[in-house]
């Protein structure tokens, strides 16, 4: 009996022990799973940027984003995008795009233009031919004052169809690009 | 030493001819007293029922019992005490009658019923107690659900499956949980984060209110919450039960099944195993189901029990382990998503049907237990105890929002305790000396981080003395707590470590006094602290379970509570009226409390509310009350109110999350028969819930505290010595209401109807 109970206690020190030893090297904070940028790259040439990014590459709180750059788009022109959607608290940046052609039935981006002569159309579709908006056609008017495209990234496992309301599900993403339309 | 199998199954029964003259009414009375076998010692305290009746009770300090207004007729009379083996007898009632009741303790246990009578009793503080026939009602359910219709006790709900008990307003890690003499050690930081405990597990389960149980520690600043295994069976019986469960809200299925022994070759060895089950599937309101709200349960225990003469060895293990899905509705993310969810009258993002799949989000948490209790009475004037107790809790948080399999948060607590304590006995005095030491870890994993890994060291010392006498009690205990905690932080490749220290002394008293044999009164204080816990001071980040972006405060002080009570007890009418009122006020000096700031968190994901830690004086104040009415044999009526006032002083302002007020009523008809089926028993019972009208303008809310609402729930049961059978069911009605006290609210109803059924069989072999 006291020799097992010796034992147990050696036992259960040594598990103490060796609890200790992981809890002191914590594992980094940032978040390893994150969504911290978008990228959209347009088709037509002549554009002031035909790469946009927004960047916070520490993730949700922390620093401010350091980088969001203003849509330039030319008038009555017709662009071919690809957006793209990364986790640059790692390196090299992984893309999280993947991941989401990987559940696309879940997902669905959004582009929602507000004082702007612009309208976007999905040319992508998941499985079962809904939309998905990693590719996207976007037709731009004439000149006006600056506006907003407010992007999205809804997560709605379960629920999606082909003419979802966007604020349907969850918000992945769901942030303001600046826009301007030029001659 | 090991009693012969008669002298277990039965008991020498003295019979003195009472008043005996044939009677037509149902006038009958039986009267007693209870004594020990070996000392000779009147046994107060010991329950006796007539089974399936109404009728129980209790004997009083002179061992006396009296049941009044019994029919003709064949009884089986019940007697239960603290480590005595359940005495059954067959009574033929034609008149009057007065019993004198030997029961016999369980081998060598004089002197340790000493020691349970004296070490483990809260004779003097208030408290609601939940067993037998009560606990039998509340069997598959949650520990959290269990407790809800205890007066003064509510819980702070996350939808339909996440209950955290709150006593008199306070829960989490204000309330001390003790699952069968260890303290829950567990991830207490969330609301969300119900007590990692299987209630099969337990035969009682007290709350107490009033003065805390200091052995087990000094937080204790809302009360405690005890769960108690039964005894460990003795002399070669041997028991095996059976339970099964089922209601329509969900379909729940429950089951449990214990083995209990005891060894006639080994007097000194008996053991229990012990296995649960639970699975739930979708909730469903009065109007749709609410997607994602199952749950799976997975538990089971293993007693080993060795008891000498002089001295006992006891060994615990006990898995906890559980899969909640927490519904898909409230995740709502952002701001706009909020608002959009808020102003919808049913949720917006759901799938109306039942299934029992448990997507994300969801919890998994598992809480592992073992602890060895050795105990040495040889003098029971001077008893040891010293007990080593080890847990394990980890907790799996998966978000609906990721991409990734990987659970978002991942946390594993780690608890060594080693206690040792002296009980000296002397008189009607016990004292108790003891020291207790405490290693803590908690590391995480997983994608997100919330709250750094940490170390603490926790040293208490103890003193409690306590004075039984016939008619009062008193209970004086002091403890001193010092804690030293380290935490981790790994920012960018860079570990740091930060340490904080804190010493605080807690102490309590209770006094009763039975004045009269139709008044009992009572004081009760306690003065407890709480050390701001581990995600108060340092959380950082977005709170996917409740949607909201979470900042600690490291500077955060102990917060200091005072509780004093007063408690009446009064029967009327030949003790067929019983009222009982529990009056109480509590100062709290820098009470931790969430606030929500002025504007919010802009993340990718959009705007998110953003709390911090902040730090008020508080005062809280309530009464508990209870009127209880037996008319004869048949009725019993009973009607219960609580009510809290909690004020942050400071602000001059209601405090938030609080319970609103509660009437119950329950009217009991027993026993009665249909046919064959005798000794059946109806319950009817009412809860009113009032709108919580005390709510914060300083902090103003995202929607209204809901309407008040009523719910009613009816139950017809059967059982013998043997099996036990309940039909039950619960918001008869169908009533669509929403609870202030349920996270979830902003989104969805409550459960609608629930229809079910409970079975258990006991097989004793003696």
């Amino acid at each position: 009996m006291e020799s097992k109970l010796k034992l147990s206690l050696a036992m259960l020190l040594l598990l103490g022990w060796a609890a200790c030893k992981k809890v002191e090297t914590p594992k980094e904070e940032s978040e390893h799973e994150a969504i911290t940028s978008v990228r959209l790259i347009f088709s037509a040439s002549g554009l002031t940027n035909d790469t946009v990014w927004f960047r916070d590459p520490d993730g949700d709180g922390g620093n401010a984003p350091t980088q969001l750059d203003t849509i330039f788009l030319n008038a009555n022109t017709s662009y071919q995008v690809k957006t793209s959607i990364w986790n640059e608290t790692k390196t090299p940046a992984e893309d999280m795009s993947i991941k989401i052609i990987e559940e696309a039935d879940a997902h669905e981006l959004f582009y929602l233009p507000a004082n702007v002569n612009l309208s976007v159309s999905k040319t992508d579709k998941d499985s079962k031919g809904f939309p998905l908006g990693l590719e996207s056609t976007w037709n731009v008017g004439n000149v006006g004052a600056s506006g907003t495209l407010n992007f999205k990234l809804m997560h709605k496992p379960g629920l999606k169809t082909s003419n979802d309301s966007p604020s349907l599900g969850h918000a992945d993403i769901d942030m303001n690009f600046p826009v301007l339309i030029q001659n | 030493m090991p009693k012969s199998i008669s002298t277990w199954a039965f008991i020498l029964i003295l019979f003195f001819p009472g008043f005996i003259k044939a009677q037509e009414k149902c006038e009958l009375v039986l009267t007693g007293v209870i004594r020990d076998s070996d000392s000779k010692e009147l046994l107060s305290d010991a329950r006796i029922e007539l089974a399936g009746t109404a009728f129980e009770t209790h004997t009083n300090e002179q061992g006396y019992f009296e049941l009044k207004g019994l029919c003709k007729g064949n009884y089986t009379l019940i007697v239960g005490h603290a480590s005595c083996a359940p005495l059954v007898k067959k009574l033929k009632l034609e008149g009057s009658l007065n019993l004198n009741l030997v029961l016999p303790h369980r081998t060598n246990s004089f002197r340790e019923v000493v020691v349970q009578e004296k070490g483990i009793r809260f004779r003097a503080s208030v408290s609601e107690e939940l067993s037998g026939t009560a606990l039998f009602e509340k069997r598959g359910l949650s520990l959290g659900e269990s407790l809800e219709n205890l007066n003064g006790v509510r819980n702070l709900q996350t939808g339909a499956s996440v209950f955290k008990p709150m006593i008199n307003g306070l829960y989490g890690n204000r309330i001390v949980v003790v699952n069968n003499g260890s303290r829950l050690e567990s991830q207490q930081w969330g609301a969300e984060h119900a007590p990692e405990i299987d209630p099969f597990t337990a035969g009682k389960i007290t709350v107490l209110k009033g003065a805390s149980a200091l052995r087990y520690g000094s937080d204790g600043l809302g009360g405690t919450l005890l769960t108690e295994a039964l005894p460990m069976p003795n002399g070669g019986k041997r028991s095996l039960g059976v339970f099964q469960g089922y209601q329509s809200n969900r379909h729940l299925l429950s089951s449990n099944v214990f083995w209990e022994a005891s060894s006639k070759s080994i007097p000194a060895l008996s053991y229990r195993i012990q296995a649960s089950t639970r699975d739930a599937g979708n909730v469903k309101t009065p109007g749709y189901y609410q997607w994602n709200t199952g749950s799976k349960e997975r538990n089971a225990s293993l007693q080993i029990s060795w008891r000498k003469p002089e001295w006992s060895l006891e060994y615990q293990a006990s898995l906890f382990s559980s899969t909640l899905g927490i519904f898909y509705g409230s995740q709502v993310g952002n701001l706009s998503d909020l608002r959009h969810a808020i102003q919808a009258s049913e949720p917006l993002l759901n799938i109306n049907r039942f299934s029992y799949a448990i997507d994300r989000p969801r919890q998994e948490v598992q809480h592992y237990t073992q602890s060895l209790h050795w105990m040495r009475y040889k003098d029971p004037a001077h008893v040891f105890h010293m007990r080593l107790n080890f847990q394990n809790n980890r907790r799996k948080e998966f978000d609906l929002s990721k991409i990734s399999d990987l659970p978002e948060l991942d946390l594993t607590l780690t608890t060594y305790l080693l206690e040792s304590w002296y009980e000296h006995n002397h008189d009607e005095w016990t004292y108790t000396y003891g020291a207790s030491s405490q290693l803590q870890t908690n590391a995480w994993d997983g994608n997100r981080f919330f709250i750094p890994n940490y170390r603490q060291w926790q040293n208490a010392l103890f003193f409690i003395s306590k004075k039984h006498l016939s008619n009062s009690d008193l209970e004086m205990g002091l403890r001193f707590d010092s804690r030293y905690l380290t935490s981790f932080r790994n920012n960018q490749g860079r570990i740091s470590s930060e340490s904080k220290t804190w010493n605080n002394l807690s102490a309590s008293a209770a006094w009763t006094k039975q004045t009269s044999s139709n008044f009992r009164w009572g004081l009760s204080g306690n003065l407890a602290w709480r050390a701001p816990s581990i995600n108060e001071l340092y959380t950082n980040g977005l709170h996917h379970g409740t949607s909201t972006f979470e900042v600690g405060n490291p500077n955060l002080k102990s917060e200091q509570g005072i509780k004093s009570g007063i408690n009446f007890i009064q029967t009327a009418l030949k003790q067929s009226l019983q009222a009982e009122l529990f009056v109480y006020g509590q100062y709290i000096r820098n009470f931790i409390n969430l606030v929500s700031d002025s504007s919010p968190v802009l993340t990718i994901r959009g705007a998110y509310p953003s709390f911090h830690y902040d730090q008020t004086d508080a005062f809280l104040s309530g009464i508990d009350a209870k009127l209880a009415w037996q008319s004869n044999s048949f009725l019993r009526f009973q009607l219960m109110y609580s009510s809290l006032f909690a004020r942050d002083i400071s602000r001059k302002d209601w405090l938030q999350q609080m319970p609103s007020d509660r009437w119950q009523a329950e009217i009991q008809a027993k026993p009665f028969g249909i046919g064959k089926l005798k000794e059946l028993e109806i319950k009817l019972g009412y809860s009113l819930v009032s709108k919580q009208n005390r709510v914060s303008s300083y902090f103003i809310d995202y929607k209204e505290s809901p309407a008040s609402y009523g719910l009613m729930n009816v139950s017809l049961g059967w059982k013998n010595q043997d099996w036990n059978v309940q039909l039950f069911s619960t918001n008869l009605l169908n009533t669509r209401y929403r609870e202030y006290l349920n996270r979830f609210r902003y989104f969805t109803d409550e459960p609608g109807i629930s229809i079910g059924i409970r079975t258990s069989y006991i097989w004793n072999q003696n």
